[in-house]
């Protein structure tokens, strides 16, 4: 039963995580550019969702929408008239770019919002399902169920609708997708929206379940390196099943080997997959 | 750069920094001795990065190895600094072969990110063991002579320079660039890219271990956070850029801008100075994505349109 437990744990928890890499998966696929600034975007969503709720009381749920619209304004624009400079440079240009972005985001943040750490603490916070030995937080399980519905809605945005479709064709060859008319510069900075809105997405989720700081995003970053790296580049279910891994593998760490050692197995599985399998587990040959 | 024109700059250089500590304040000899750090990385992170092309984002793994390797060894041991610095870098020879075996298979952004990886996973190997006292950080004996470190720090630079102009000249040199331009074609001339792609990155590791284990003992106290810290990754590759990738001393005059400005900066804005370096990376990489000596070559012409150059060429 125990085991059992952990693993509903688990299951939750890489739920969020599949929609934090989701985004990321999702620029890096399109445009080829890691992100390195991700983890700064669910800071700023996360941020969103909490002055949202501590000065209008909007509840963190009802938020999530008008954080991703925040986000995904932001995002547009960044793209638009930052990155766009540098976006067809070498690889090592644009991640050093999403650096400088990472690093005036943070610092930003810390010197506008303060350092301190907050929470985001509704009054159905503590509220949990019990199933016979189990217990489920409900927040978590309402987390788990929002990521899923994200990741449903951005699958049929990309297999459905026309700006889908171009996003798409945008990804496997620019030249071709201009050739038909497609306005590439455009499709570029809607993906970044889009992409930067998942991740505010994620943030207004992680406010909830875990609070808000500045220097938060760091090791959400890197989370998301490993879930896109376990679960492939290219698809919408390779970051869900990379999520679900990275989550029970960092639950099991920790039940068995002690919680300090769960990010070594994390990165160790990062740098496992990395070397044995490059393309992910969902990954087709590259 | 011809033999005698790399001699001369270097002896001037010699001389010159040489004299330095006898006229300036322990503020100034402090402040180059970060600076002179700064160039060792750079310089070493652009055998790997730059000549190679292996954009390594977790050189600061064999930064942390040798903080860690002369702090054990001298706290926990009680050998000697010198003995202590040597056997750290031959560590990180070790590590870096090690490691770099299978992760020099992958190529690009996976390659950046395995990198990536392996250093914030030693960070957290570090942070769990009982010898490195994990998250507690470790003592160094205490040893208060700004001078010394000066002097070490800056004969440490020399080595880079002069190994990293060596390498150059040699078969090695031309197969790492070799490998850089095309690593397949390379492979079809002869080139034996894995053992070429392994030494590049132990000898980008050995000096930037050394550095780690000066600056250990010269800061008396680690932890595994801050020497294990991205940002003196992003550092080293932000030089490199910002004076001239795959060049001898681009590097170098990288450090001595960036650290320079940053160091001072920070003194009189502490708060922004964080901000500042963000905003610099960004100018760096849309303005001079191929580097300082370029623009000063005169091989395109400088201007405002050098800078719109570079933004058409890479915009979509």
């Amino acid at each position: 039963m125990f085991t059992l437990q952990i693993a509903i744990n688990g299951i939750l928890l890489g739920g969020l995580y599949a929609l934090m890499a989701l985004g990321m998966s999702l620029i890096w696929g399109v445009m080829n550019i890691i992100n390195i600034a991700h983890g700064a975007f669910i800071m700023l969503g996360a941020y969103v969702t909490f002055f949202l709720f501590r000065y209008l009381g909007l509840d963190p749920f009802l938020s999530i929408p008008l954080s991703m619209l925040v986000l995904f304004i932001f995002g547009f624009l960044l793209q638009r008239y930052l990155i766009n400079w540098v976006v067809q440079a070498t690889m090592f240009i644009t991640l050093l770019l999403a650096f400088g972005i990472d690093i005036l985001l943070t610092n930003g943040a810390r010197i506008a919002f303060s350092a301190n750490f907050y929470r985001v603490n509704p009054s159905y916070g503590g509220a949990r399902l019990d199933l016979g030995s189990l217990t489920i937080p409900e927040v978590r399980l309402a987390a788990f169920l929002v990521a899923l519905l994200i990741a449903l809605l951005l699958f049929l945005l990309l297999k459905r609708t026309k700006l889908g479709r171009a996003i798409r064709a945008t990804a496997q060859d620019l030249t071709a997708a201009r050739l038909t008319g497609v306005k590439v510069a455009h499709i570029y900075a809607l993906t970044f929206g889009i992409g930067v809105a998942l991740a505010g997405a994620a943030g207004s989720l992680w406010s909830v379940l875990f609070g808000v700081h500045p220097a938060m995003g760091g090791p959400l970053t890197l989370k998301s390196f490993v879930v896109v790296i376990i679960g492939g580049l290219g698809s919408t279910t390779g970051p869900i099943v990379g999520g679900l891994i990275l989550g029970l593998a960092e639950v099991f760490s920790s039940a068995w080997l002690g919680d300090t050692w769960k990010n070594v197995i994390s990165f160790g599985l990062l740098v496992l997959i990395l070397v044995i399998r490059p393309q992910g587990i969902l990954g087709g040959t590259k | 750069m011809r033999p005698l024109t790399f001699l001369l700059i270097l002896i001037i250089l010699v001389v010159s920094f040489s004299l330095i500590p006898f006229g300036v304040s322990s503020y100034w000899v402090r402040f180059l001795s970060d600076i002179f750090m700064m160039a060792i990385l750079a310089s070493s992170w652009n055998v790997i990065g730059g000549y190679t092309g292996y954009p390594s984002f977790g050189n600061v793994v064999f930064f942390g190895i040798g903080a860690y390797t002369t702090g054990v060894l001298m706290g926990k041991f009680s050998i000697p600094f010198f003995p202590s610095l040597l056997i750290a870098a031959l560590f990180a020879v070790i590590f870096a072969v090690l490691i770099g075996l299978p992760v020099l298979r992958l190529k690009g952004h996976y390659f950046a990110i395995a990198t990536l990886g392996v250093a914030e996973a030693m960070r957290e190997v570090v942070a769990n063991l009982n010898i490195t006292e994990g998250n507690m950080g470790l003592t160094l004996p205490i040893y208060l002579n700004p001078n010394f470190f000066y002097y070490v720090m800056f004969g440490i630079l020399v080595l880079t320079l002069l190994l990293t102009y060596w390498v150059t000249r040699q078969r090695l040199g031309y197969g790492m660039v070799a490998i850089r331009e095309d690593e397949e074609a390379a492979a079809v001339a002869g080139v034996n890219t894995t053992q070429y792609k392994v030494i590049a990155f132990a000898l980008s590791g050995i000096f930037t271990a050394m550095a780690g284990g000066v600056h250990a003992y010269y800061m008396t106290y680690i932890e595994p956070g801050p020497v294990f810290n991205v940002m003196i990754t992003v550092e080293m590759i932000v030089m490199s850029i910002f004076g001239g990738v795959g060049t001898l001393l681009g590097p170098t005059v990288g450090a001595f801008i960036i650290e320079g400005l940053s160091e001072l900066f920070s003194t009189y804005f502490l708060i922004i100075h964080a901000l500042f370096f963000g905003a610099i990376v960004i100018l760096a990489v849309i303005f001079t994505p191929r580097g300082l000596l370029d623009m000063l070559s005169g091989r395109r012409r400088f201007g405002l349109g050098y800078f719109l150059e570079n933004i058409r060429q890479n915009r979509v």
